[in-house]
C-alpha cells in the first residue's frame, strides 16, 4: 500500500504469474518500457491497450511575467510528454471513488439564505403554533386565580411546579445557548405539561363552570398532541413558554397586590386567545372531511372507483360516448338482435334505468359479434373507430424510429398508435425490441 | 503507433511470438493495475514514474451556460517523465 515499487518487483511477480524465469521476465519488462520510449520518440504517440496512451505534445513559445520581479520573460517552446490512462485502468484506479458523481449546483441558493432562514425560524414557529400561545395564556390566567379563590390548594401544588421549573431556569442562566439544553428542556417540558395537567384538575373545579369548558378542552386538545406527537415543536415553544411563566412566578412571590392587577390585565387576553386556535383546528378538520367526501363522490361519478360499484353494474364500460350511443339506439333493436329470450324479458319488464345499464353490457357483445369477416383473424382495438382488416406494410424497428413515427408516416396522424400496438402485441409502446418487424395494420372505418 | 504495432515491435525486440508477447503484456498490465489500485507508485529508470494521486473535489463552471457543478474527488494515475526522456523528446526523437 502506497509503496514505491520498481521494475524488479514487477518482473518477479510476472515471472511467478507467467511461469517464466525471472531473468527473462526482467528483460521483457525492460523491453516493454524501452519499446514504448523508442516508439514514442519515433511516432510521437504510442497506444497500449489496457495501459494508456503516451503522447509527445509540442508547446509553443510564449511570453510570461516573472513572479520574482514582474519583468517580461520568454518561455521557450518545448515538447511535453503526456500519459493518458486507458479507461479500464482509470476506472480501476478510481474504484474507491467510483460512486461519486458530478452534481449540478443550484446558483440561486446562497449561503446568506441559510443565515436568514435561521433568523426567520423562531418567529415562524411561534406564528404557526397559535395553540401554544393559547396554552400559555391559560396557564398564566389560572395561577393567580388559584391564589384568590382556593388558597388551600396552593401549598401542595406550588412546590411541585417550582421544583420542576427552577432547575430549568438555572440551566438557562448557566447555558444560554438553546441548542445545547434543547434535549434537556424537551424532557422537562414533557414533565411540566404532565404536572400542569394533573395539577390543574382541582384548580379548574374551583373555578366557575363557564371557564372550565373552553380551557379544559383547549388543553386536552392542544397540549397532549403537541407534547407527544410533535416533540420538535415543544422544543421551540419551550423557551417562550418558560419566559412567560417566569415573570408570573416572580410576581407571585413579590406582592399580592401586583398579582391582582396582573391577573385582571391578563384575564381578557386569555379568554380570547384559547378560542381562536380551537375554532381554527375545528374548521380545518371540517373542511378536510368535506373535501375528502367531495373527492370520493367525484371519483365515484366519473367511474374511477369501479370496485365500489354495485355488482350488477360491473362489466359495464364506463366510457361516456358509448352510453350516449346506447341511449340513442332504440331499445327494441338491441334486445331483438342480441339478447337471449330470457334476458330480453327481463329487460322489457325492468324500468328505464336498468334498461340502459343492461344495454351497456350488450353493447360490448354487439361490437364483437358484428366483426366483419375480413377482420376476424386480426386482433381488434376495443372502443376503436376502425377495424383491423389486414397488414398494410411492415416496418423494421431501428434505433431512432418510434411507433408514433410509423403511425404518422402511414396514417398521417399519431392517433393510430394503439392499432399498431395491438397488431404487434406490444404492451408498452416505449419498449420495443430492436430490429423487430412491426406490422402496420390496414384499417377500415366501422 | 497503435496497440497492434506496439505488440509487433515488442515481439521483434524480445524475439517472442506475437501471441506470447500479447499474453505477457496482458499479465504485466494486470500486475501493474493491481499495484496501482492499491495506490503504489512505480519508478522506471530512464522512462519515468507512475503515481496515483488524489484530486480533491472542486467546483467547475460551464463557460456557456454559467452552470456550476461540483466535481467529486477522484484518484488519477499520474505519469511523470524522467529527465532523460524529456531531454530526448526535446531533441526531436534522437536517442
Amino acid at each position: 500500500m502506497d509503496a514505491k515499487i520498481t521494475l524488479t518487483d514487477i518482473a518477479q511477480a510476472l515471472a511467478h504469474r507467467g511461469n517464466i524465469p525471472s531473468t527473462e521476465a526482467m528483460t521483457f519488462v525492460r523491453q516493454f518500457f524501452d519499446t514504448i520510449r523508442e516508439s514514442l520518440l519515433l511516432d510521437k504517440i504510442v497506444k497500449v491497450k489496457g495501459f494508456g496512451t503516451f503522447k509527445l505534445i509540442s508547446v509553443e513559445a510564449r511570453e510570461s511575467v516573472s513572479v520574482a520581479d514582474g519583468s517580461r520573460i520568454q518561455i521557450a517552446g518545448h515538447t511535453k510528454v503526456t500519459f493518458t490512462p486507458d479507461v479500464v485502468l482509470r476506472d480501476a484506479v478510481n474504484k474507491p471513488f467510483a460512486e461519486f458523481e458530478t452534481i449540478l449546483l443550484d446558483d440561486k441558493l446562497n449561503l446568506s439564505d441559510f443565515d436568514a432562514l435561521d433568523r426567520i425560524e423562531e418567529p415562524v414557529a411561534l406564528e404557526t403554533m397559535p395553540a401554544s400561545v393559547g396554552q400559555e395564556d391559560v396557564i398564566t390566567e389560572e395561577e393567580p386565580s388559584v391564589e384568590e379563590q382556593t388558597p388551600v390548594d396552593e401549598p401542595p401544588l406550588e412546590p411541585e411546579e417550582e421544583q420542576a421549573e427552577e432547575p430549568v431556569q438555572q440551566e438557562e442562566e448557566e447555558v444560554p445557548a438553546e441548542e445545547e439544553v434543547a434535549m434537556e428542556q424537551e424532557e422537562k417540558q414533557v414533565e411540566e405539561v404532565s404536572e400542569e395537567q394533573t395539577g390543574e384538575q382541582p384548580e379548574v373545579n374551583a373555578l366557575s363552570e363557564e371557564t372550565i369548558v373552553p380551557e379544559e378542552t383547549a388543553l386536552s386538545e392542544e397540549t397532549i398532541p403537541e407534547s407527544i406527537v410533535l416533540p420538535e415543536e415543544t422544543i421551540e415553544q419551550n423557551p417562550s413558554l418558560q419566559e412567560d411563566e417566569q415573570p408570573s412566578k416572580e410576581q407571585l412571590t413579590e406582592s399580592s397586590e401586583q398579582e391582582d392587577n396582573d391577573s385582571k390585565e391578563k384575564a381578557p387576553i386569555a379568554v380570547v386567545c384559547p378560542l381562536k386556535p380551537r375554532y381554527h383546528t375545528l374548521w380545518q378538520s371540517i373542511t378536510i372531511c368535506f373535501l375528502g367526501l367531495l373527492l370520493f363522490l367525484a371519483g365515484y361519478c366519473v367511474g374511477y372507483l369501479q370496485p365500489f360499484r354495485i355488482p350488477y353494474l360491473q362489466g359495464v364500460p364506463s366510457r361516456q360516448p358509448e352510453i350516449i350511443e346506447v341511449i340513442e339506439d332504440s331499445v327494441d333493436d338491441i334486445t331483438k338482435q342480441v339478447l337471449p329470450s330470457k334476458e330480453s324479458e327481463n329487460v322489457l319488464s325492468s324500468n328505464d334505468a336498468s334498461l340502459d345499464e343492461e344495454d351497456l353490457e350488450e353493447e360490448s357483445n354487439y361490437s364483437i359479434e358484428d366483426l366483419p369477416k375480413d377482420a376476424v383473424p386480426y386482433p381488434q382495438v376495443e372502443d376503436g373507430d376502425f377495424w383491423i382488416v389486414g397488414v398494410k406494410d411492415t416496418e423494421i424497428m431501428t434505433p431512432g424510429s418510434t411507433l408514433l413515427r410509423f403511425s404518422a408516416k402511414h396514417y398521417d396522424s399519431d392517433q393510430f398508435l394503439d392499432y399498431i400496438c395491438v397488431m404487434n402485441d406490444i404492451i408498452d409502446p416505449d419498449i420495443v425490441p430492436l430490429n423487430k418487424p412491426i406490422k402496420i395494420p390496414k384499417l377500415r372505418h366501422k | 503507433m497503435n496497440h497492434k504495432e506496439f505488440i509487433a515491435a515488442l515481439a521483434r525486440r524480445t524475439g517472442l511470438s506475437t501471441k506470447n508477447t500479447q499474453a505477457l503484456v496482458g499479465n504485466l498490465l494486470t500486475e501493474l493495475s493491481s499495484h496501482f489500485e492499491e495506490g503504489d507508485a512505480l519508478q522506471v529508470q530512464n522512462f519515468g514514474s507512475f503515481e496515483v494521486k488524489k484530486k480533491l473535489e472542486r467546483v467547475v463552471t460551464n463557460p456557456n451556460g454559467g452552470q456550476r457543478m461540483l466535481v467529486p474527488p477522484k484518484l488519477v494515475l499520474n505519469f511523470k517523465p524522467s529527465s532523460s526522456l524529456k531531454e530526448n523528446a526535446q531533441k526531436g526523437g534522437e536517442l
